[in-house]
């Protein structure tokens, strides 16, 4: 054997005890609070409520969007543009409440959303974790009700 | 004579070249009037984001329906249809699916923990990243169903049909396919730390 091949199978052997001895690290997103003026936001307490109470309110939508930005958009997408942002690796929730959108019949459109907004708040609580593996970090005791509520309000602004 | 034969066969695949696409037009058109529209079955939802947690949906028709992200824990839903249906990220946590149709379903991140799924066809289903945790699939159908990564922990699959099932980078941890159909079955990369049934490295 020559001693470029008996040097090349020591590099070989050097990277893979390197490997071995290298921790095994799972890079987890960790939900920090966002820092936001909520002044001219209705209060709501500890009680969630069953619908978003600011649908269509500007001030939420404003808080919401600073409140997004800071908490959200790394992986949903600046302003929740995630078709947009081409670096965005989680889903489009401007398309949340696409179906109930479309329902004509009033009554039956807020049963709808209040599935809907039931939906969203118990993602953001709980966060996404499939087959053991984190996809989105748990809100819960981070966001607050009026926080959660306004983001909402924000992404269902920028709606297509 | 064998002139007329040869006619007559022509007649014939041409008239099967033009009725194969009629039936496959119908059966798309038949589709989509299905799902065409809101509805509410037993106080439940038929949409995404559904939330039916304990409701009685026994027979429903949710064929083709659009129930992506859906709340079924503990919900009844044996015999219920949910052929074609788009159940990516539904959750059927101690749901009763007995005997219910899930043929060619797309349920990818479902979750089917503690479900019974006893005689549950899922022919063709796609289930990656599906949680079948502790779930009973006792002489379920799973032919050709897809389940890349997804959990079988401690699931009972006794006697169920996974001829063509592909079970890549699947965690069978203490299942039991006792009994199971296993023809061209491909368990690739599966962990099968006490499983029972499990095919054996020889």
């Amino acid at each position: 054997m020559s001693a470029w091949l008996v040097c090349r199978h020591a590099a070989w052997i050097a990277v893979a005890v390197f490997a071995s001895l290298a921790p095994q690290v799972q890079a987890v997103e960790i939900a920090v609070a966002p820092v936001v003026d909520q002044t001219g936001l209705p209060v709501l307490g500890e009680q969630w409520l069953p619908l978003n109470p600011y649908r269509g309110n500007s001030r939420a939508i404003e808080v919401g969007k600073s409140a997004f930005n800071q908490a959200c958009a790394k992986c949903h997408g600046s302003d929740a543009l995630q078709s947009v942002n081409n670096g965005a690796i989680a889903p489009d929730l401007r398309r949340l409440n696409r179906y109930c959108r479309r329902i004509a019949d009033e009554a039956l459109q807020k049963t709808c959303l209040t599935d809907n907004d039931r939906y969203f708040v118990k993602t953001v609580k709980q966060g996404k974790v499939v087959v053991g593996i984190v996809h989105m970090p748990a809100w819960d005791k981070v966001l607050s009700q009026e926080l959660v509520w306004a983001i909402q309000a924000f992404i269902e602004s920028q709606a297509k | 004579m064998l002139y007329g034969m040869k006619i007559l066969q022509r007649l014939f695949r041409v008239g099967a070249c033009l009725l194969v696409p009629l039936v496959m037009l119908s059966n798309t058109v038949q589709a989509q009037s299905d799902a065409s529209g809101p509805v509410v079955i037993n106080g439940c939802g038929i949409w995404p984001h559904a939330q039916c947690q304990g409701k009685d949906l026994r027979h429903a028709n949710l064929a083709y329906r659009n129930l992506a992200g859906a709340d079924f824990t503990g919900a009844k839903l044996a015999r219920a249809d949910f052929t074609g249906a788009n159940l990516a990220g539904a959750i059927f946590d101690d749901a009763d699916l007995t005997a219910a149709k899930l043929v060619k379903a797309t349920a990818p991140t479902a979750s089917f923990k503690r479900a019974k799924l006893i005689g549950a066809n899922l022919e063709f289903a796609r289930i990656f990243r599906a949680d079948f945790s502790g779930a009973d699939l006792t002489a379920a159908n799973l032919e050709a169903a897809r389940s890349n990564f997804a959990w079988f922990d401690g699931a009972r699959l006794s006697n169920a049909n996974l001829q063509e099932t592909k079970f890549f980078s699947v965690r069978l941890t203490n299942a039991n396919l006792e009994g199971a159909f296993r023809r061209f079955t491909v368990f690739l990369d599966c962990s099968m730390e006490g499983c029972v049934g499990c095919p054996k490295e020889e």
